[in-house]
C-alpha cells in the first residue's frame, strides 16, 4: 500500500504568545481541516510531536478539535520528533491500522528540548552550538571550509525566509556583510550561523492509498528511514566528519524509494547551523565527503527555499513537521512566492542532539 | 542516589569515576546501571586521565570563554576546557576534576614528551 500525503498546515513562527502548545496545534489542525476533501470523522489517528511538558496533548488536542481516534499520542524526539511523528503515522497506515492521520508539532520558545541536559559527556559545554562547532573546526581543518562559505548558508536561508510569510526572519532583511561580522559565538559559528528557537506550530495529514484518491494532487512517500545512534555527543561516530544517523537513514530512504541522490529536484535540510547543512549536503549523498560547499558555490540543488531553521526558526516539534510541508507544497505546485518549477522528486533532512538521530523522507508528486 | 550524584560527589574531590563493566571491561559513560553490551550490572572505577584531544575550538559564551575540546579517554569521549596550545591529537591528560553548576568541570593538559638525554 503506497501511502500519501494531502494537505498541510503551518502557522506563523513566533517568539512569545498567550497560547498554550495544545491551543497551538489546535489552530493548526483547524486550518488544515478547513482544506481536505477528508471529513473529520474520518481522521483515526493522531500524533502530537512536541518536547513541551505538557502531558496527554495527543489525546488533550483530539478533545479540542472533537475527534475521538482509534490511535492518539504525543511524540517526543528532541529536535527529530516532528518527522518521528511521520514515520510513526506512516507506520499506522502501513500496518493497516489507521487511514487517516493527522500529525501536529507543537512548541514554546522555552520548551525543554533546547537543551540534553542528560548528556553527561558536555560537562560545561552543554550548549549545541557547542557541539556544533566542533564539527565546524574539524571541517575547516580537514576540508577547507571557510567561515565564508558558512556566511553563504545562512544568506541563502534568510533571504529565503523573506519570501516565507510564516517565517520568524520573514520581515528581517540580512546582508552577507551583517552574517560574516555578526558576533562570534563559538569559534568558527557566529550569531547568524545559529538558528534561533521559537514558536510555532505545523501539521501534516497522511492518508492510505484508498483515501488519497479522493484528493487532488496527493504527494506520495517514496522512501522514510530513520537511524539513532544513542544521545550523547560522545556516541557519535569515530570521527567528526559525517553526521553517521543521516549517512544511514539517507541509504535506507534511497533504497525503499529505488532512487538516488541525482533524481532529487529540492531539499529541506536540518540547518539548525550552518554547518550541518554543509554537512548534509556529503551524508545525504549530493557530493562526496569534503565537497559540501560545491553545493553552495555551483547552485545545483534548490535547498531550504522555506528558509531553513536559520530564516524560520526552529519551535522543535514542528520543524520536521514544516521541512516536510515544504516539499509537499513545492511538489504540488502551491508553494506562492517560493514555488521551484520542474520540482517532481524532492527529500526531507530532519535531525537531533549532535546527530545522533537523523529521519529522511523522500517524496514524490 | 542517582549515578550521576555520585559521580558529582567524587568530582567535586578531585577523582573522576565512571560506571564500568568488569565483564567486558568497558567503561559505560554516560553513567549506566547496566552494561550496554552484555547486561551485567557495572560498577565504578576511576578513569585513566590520559587521552587524546579529538577536535577543540574557543566559546564565547558567558562563562564559558576559552578554549574547550573534546577528549577520548579509556574508549569514552568527553568535553572540558583546554589550553590554547594544545591541538587535535596531541596526547592530553585530565589535569583538573571539579564540578560547576552540578555538572563536571574537566581540564584537559597537554603531555610533555620528555626526551632522552
Amino acid at each position: 500500500m503506497e501511502i500519501a500525503i494531502d494537505s498541510t498546515n503551518t502557522q506563523k513562527f513566533t517568539k512569545a504568545s498567550d497560547f498554550t502548545p495544545a491551543e497551538l496545534a489546535t489552530k493548526s489542525i483547524v486550518d488544515l481541516l478547513g482544506k481536505t476533501q477528508i471529513q473529520k470523522a474520518e481522521i483515526d489517528g493522531l500524533i502530537v510531536s512536541s518536547s513541551s511538558n505538557d502531558l496527554y496533548l495527543g489525546n488533550i488536542v483530539s478533545e479540542m478539535i472533537g475527534i475521538r481516534p482509534k490511535f492518539s499520542t504525543k511524540v517526543e524526539n528532541l529536535c527529530n520528533s516532528g518527522t518521528s511523528g511521520i514515520m510513526l503515522a506512516y507506520s499506522l497506515i502501513k500496518s493497516g491500522l489507521c487511514d487517516a492521520v493527522l500529525v501536529t508539532g507543537t512548541e514554546k520558545q522555552d520548551s525543554q528540548g533546547n537543551k540534553l541536559t542528560w548528556d553527561a559527556s558536555r560537562g560545561q559545554y552543554d550548549m549545541p552550538i557547542h557541539w556544533a562547532s566542533l564539527y565546524a573546526q574539524n571541517h575547516f581543518r580537514k576540508y577547507g571550509t571557510t567561515e565564508e562559505d558558512l556566511a553563504i548558508i545562512s544568506l541563502k536561508n534568510h533571504a529565503s525566509a523573506n519570501k516565507n510569510k510564516n517565517a520568524l526572519f520573514y520581515d528581517k532583511q540580512f546582508t552577507y556583510s551583517s552574517i560574516i561580522n555578526s558576533k562570534m559565538m563559538v569559534e568558527p559559528l557566529k550569531k547568524f550561523d545559529c538558528c534561533y528557537p521559537c514558536e510555532g506550530s505545523s501539521s501534516i495529514l497522511l492518508l492510505s492509498e484508498a483515501k488519497a484518491k479522493r484528493t487532488e494532487v496527493p504527494v506520495w512517500i517514496r522512501g522514510i528511514s530513520q537511524n539513532n545512534q544513542g544521545a550523547s555527543f560522545g556516541s557519535i561516530s569515530n570521527d567528526l566528519d559525517s553526521i553517521i544517523s543521516t549517512r544511514i537513514a539517507a541509504r535506507e530512504a534511497f533504497e525503499q524509494s529505488k532512487l538516488t541522490p541525482k533524481h532529487i529536484d529540492i531539499v529541506e535540510i536540518h540547518d539548525a547551523f550552518t554547518i550541518l547543512e554543509l554537512l548534509a549536503y556529503e551524508d545525504l549523498g549530493f557530493v562526496e565527503k569534503g565537497q559540501g560547499r560545491k553545493i553552495i558555490k555551483e547552485n545545483t540543488l534548490y535547498t531550504n527555499v522555506r528558509g531553513g531553521l536559520l530564516g524560520c526558526g526552529h519551535p522543535i516539534g514542528a520543524t520536521g513537521i514544516d521541512q516536510t510541508n515544504e516539499i509537499v507544497l513545492q511538489l504540488q505546485g502551491r508553494a506562492g512566492l517560493r514555488q521551484k518549477e520542474g520540482c517532481e522528486i524532492g527529500l526531507v533532512h530532519n535531525m537531533a542532539a549532535a546527530g545522533t538521530s537523523s529521519t529522511v523522507i523522500i517524496l514524490q508528486k | 542516589m542517582k549515578l550521576i550524584d555520585i559521580i558529582i560527589n567524587y568530582a567535586e574531590k578531585g577523582i573522576l569515576l565512571t560506571t564500568y563493566c568488569f565483564n567486558c571491561k568497558i567503561h559505560i559513560w554516560p553513567p549506566n546501571r547496566y552494561c550496554n553490551f552484555c547486561f551485567n550490572k557495572t560498577g565504578f572505577r576511576k578513569m585513566n586521565r590520559k587521552g587524546i584531544l579529538l577536535e577543540k575550538s574557543f566559546s564565547n559564551l558567558p562563562d564559558l570563554v576559552g578554549y574547550y575540546g573534546i577528549g577520548e579517554f579509556s574508549g569514552i569521549r568527553i568535553i572540558g576546557s583546554v589550553d590554547q596550545s594544545v591541538l587535535p591529537y596531541d596526547r592530553i591528560r585530565i589535569s583538573q576534576v571539579g564540578v560547576k553548576n552540578n555538572k563536571l568541570d574537566l581540564e584537559f593538559s597537554k603531555i610533555r614528551v620528555k626526551r632522552l638525554k
